[in-house]
């Protein structure tokens, strides 16, 4: 009988995922290179068929940031709205913190979308569940890209050049990303039994953004200090910004790295929480 | 060394249970995560909450390489339940399930699908979602496309296929991945009759190397196909045998006192008494022994006076409810509000087993229905089960 005996076995018994964190996170770890397979074929999959279904494509990804800077824009040149204390031009500015900003929002919104589009897939087919949030990954990644683009195009438009610094800005831009995944899977067992989440977010992230630096900079003095000195979120698009655009950063390299590190673990927390909590919601989800 | 192929599947005490209400079972499902992260919650896993109830409970079986397990039962019985355990998409609560080697399964077939990209595409999708890496899918494209018989148009976008199609290239897809176990719940329903063949036969062909798991509703695919047959009611295990029309025999006997046909009744003419060999229809069920002749008896009250005469049909159906047989009087003459009759009927060369009856009564013309009891009355042939044949010659003569 031994050596018939397949090495493939599968054993499903009560509470065994909950047998603890570090075992799902081994187990997380070694199904990693197929969940990511699977997950890159599912976001190049998503793209074809957006692709196909459009023709203007990635045109509208560019729309969204630059009408509403031109509203900023406009309404400081007409003197409705006073801002001040700036290194640089406003329109670089206000172009470069909503595009940033925007990167940060569409993490949210897309992984919340991606893993809502395919509950069919989880609750009639056995695959690694991480690959879901693989594809969402990839998806904001290609959206980030334009964003990119948009950032880019604005520094040489205005002349600022391309600095070395522009790493250390991506990695603000990519930490951006993850820190919104893992809010999006804080949110999603919620989201998936409540349309309610769907309906705050948009609202919700209108909000953040007006206490974020994000159309205008960190006043040096103000009452409401505290608003951006606890938002995480005001350190990671100031200092986003100032590493495209090369100036002097409020945010040091060290505090930023520290930052990093703890979204970083945030996200390792919430994707074990994920896997866990969807077994849960598969269950009550129905076929 | 034993000489029987190897276990595949073992469920041992296998339960599931599940909240009728959507809120309660997420409440229970959250507590349950975290008490099993502290190390608590262990002991009330086999207690029942308010709103719980059991989908699956305490289900065991093996199944060896070369078994076609028939899994039948009525809706709600806790098939689907029980396989998507199989298939580890949800966990039990109680008992253990081990399974040996590649699974495959169609729960649902297509599933995973993206309409806009074409069957080419989404081949490849889905044998990576089921599994599959790029390669053995190249290897095994053309097989793929030869069988899902979509010919030119696997490089139109899938939201232009029929269902039929759809089904087909889900069925290929899975079909071509050798496992080991296949769990097929209920995929044969969609699909005409040509293809279901097609699959029937590539199931069949897999019984040597694999051991399969079958849903279906449809009795005689079960009885050809399967060589074991589980009868699930509300969740349990009721008949697990080798003898696979056992199974579909106790499964079908559950329907004869479910209330299945139509019911019409104009109220101008009633039934006083109905009787088969002297026992009462309108409470019991009537045994004729195979071969045998039967005496039946009818008595009908007329509440219409402008009816002379009435006739009736009785229909004998089996428990597909195909009519097998059907009787039809002469005019009865109605005196005094009343009217009855006698008759033999037979020889019941039926194949022994339980049927149902329809009686209908018509008034001027068949094609206007005073009162319809569709396949109300049960009537059990018995004998020897062996006896293969079913047809049916049935005379009448008059006696009273």
């Amino acid at each position: 009988m031994s050596e018939q005996q397949h090495q493939n076995v599968k054993v499903y018994s009560p509470g065994g995922s909950t047998a603890g964190f570090i075992a799902v996170f081994k187990s997380l770890v070694a199904e990693f290179p197929q969940a990511h397979a699977l997950g890159l074929r599912l976001a190049i999959r998503n793209r074809k068929s957006r692709n196909r279904q459009s023709i203007l494509g990635p045109f509208w990804a560019f729309l969204s940031p630059i009408a509403t800077s031109v509203v900023w824009i406009f309404l400081r040149s007409q003197g409705v709205v006073e801002i001040e204390n700036l290194q640089v031009s406003y329109p670089v500015f206000v172009i470069l913190g909503i595009t940033i900003w925007q990167v940060f929002t569409t993490s949210i919104s897309l992984t919340l979308q991606t893993i809502q589009a395919n509950k069919s897939l989880f609750t009639k087919i056995s695959f690694p569940r991480e690959s879901i949030v693989v594809t969402s990954f990839y998806e904001i990644v290609f959206k980030a890209l334009i964003s990119l683009v948009i950032i880019f195009g604005t520094l040489l438009f205005w002349g600022h050049g391309i600095h070395l610094s522009i790493f250390a800005g991506l990695a603000g831009v990519l930490s951006l990303i993850i820190a919104g995944m893992a809010i999006a899977l804080f949110l999603l067992p919620v989201s998936i039994l409540f349309t309610d989440v769907q309906n705050a977010l948009p609202l919700a992230l209108q909000f953040m953004m007006y206490l974020t630096p994000v159309i205008y900079p960190r006043p040096l003095v103000s009452q409401f200090d505290w608003l951006f000195r606890y938002n995480p979120l005001s350190y990671l698009v100031t200092f986003s910004r100032s590493q495209f655009l090369g100036i002097i950063s409020d945010v040091s390299y060290s505090q930023f790295a520290l930052l990093a590190a703890g979204i970083l673990v945030a996200f390792s927390v919430m994707l074990i929480v994920y896997r866990i909590t969807l077994e849960v919601l598969i269950e009550r989800m129905g076929s | 060394m034993e000489n029987k192929p190897e276990i595949l599947v073992e469920v041992k005490n296998v339960s599931k249970k599940f909240s009728r209400n959507l809120r309660k079972s997420l409440v229970y499902g959250l507590r349950d995560v975290f008490l099993a992260f502290v190390g608590l919650g262990k002991s009330n896993r086999s207690k029942l909450r308010s709103d719980e109830f059991w989908a699956v409970k305490n289900v065991s079986f093996s199944l060896r390489r070369g078994e076609v397990l028939g899994l039948i039962g009525h809706n709600g019985a806790g098939k689907s339940t029980l396989l998507k355990m199989l298939n580890g998409l949800i966990r039990p609560d109680e008992g253990t399930i081990t399974m040996r080697g590649r699974i495959g399964a169609l729960i649902e077939l297509g599933t995973g699908f993206n309409p806009v990209l074409t069957g080419r595409e989404n081949i490849y999708i889905n044998g990576q979602i089921l599994g599959f890496k790029k390669k053995e899918i190249d290897g095994k494209l053309q097989a793929i496309i030869d069988f899902s018989e979509i010919g030119a148009f696997i490089d139109s976008p899938v939201q232009t296929y029929s269902s039929g199609m759809k089904v087909r290239l889900g069925f290929a897809v899975a079909s071509q991945m050798e496992p080991d176990v296949l769990i097929l719940d209920e995929v044969l329903a969609v699909g005409d009759i040509g293809f279901q063949g097609k699959c029937l036969k590539v199931i069949s062909g897999m019984m040597n190397r694999a051991a399969v798991i079958f849903v279906s509703h449809s009795m005689p695919i079960v009885n050809r196909y399967c060589n074991r047959g589980l009868l699930l009611s509300k969740g349990q295990v009721v008949k697990d045998s080798v003898n696979v029309q056992e199974a579909i025999d106790d499964y079908l006997g559950a329907f004869s006192n479910a209330d299945v046909g139509n019911t019409f009744d104009s109220g101008q003419v009633s039934i006083e008494k109905f009787e088969i060999s002297s026992v009462d229809l309108i409470t019991k069920t009537a045994r004729i022994p195979v071969f045998e002749d039967a005496e039946i008896h009818l008595e009908f009250g007329v509440n219409d006076p402008t009816l002379s005469t009435i006739r009736f049909r009785l229909n004998f159906l089996n428990k597909n409810l195909l009519i097998l047989a059907s009787i039809i009087s002469d005019e009865l003459k109605v005196v005094n509000g009343k009217t009855s009759v006698t008759l033999t009927a037979g020889p019941f060369n039926f194949q022994p087993d339980a049927y149902k009856i329809s009686l209908i009564v018509f008034g001027r013309s068949f094609t206007d229905p005073l009162v319809i009891h569709d396949s109300r009355y049960n009537l059990d042939v018995t004998g020897n089960k062996d006896y293969g044949g079913n047809f049916v010659i049935l005379k009448t003569r008059k006696t009273g």
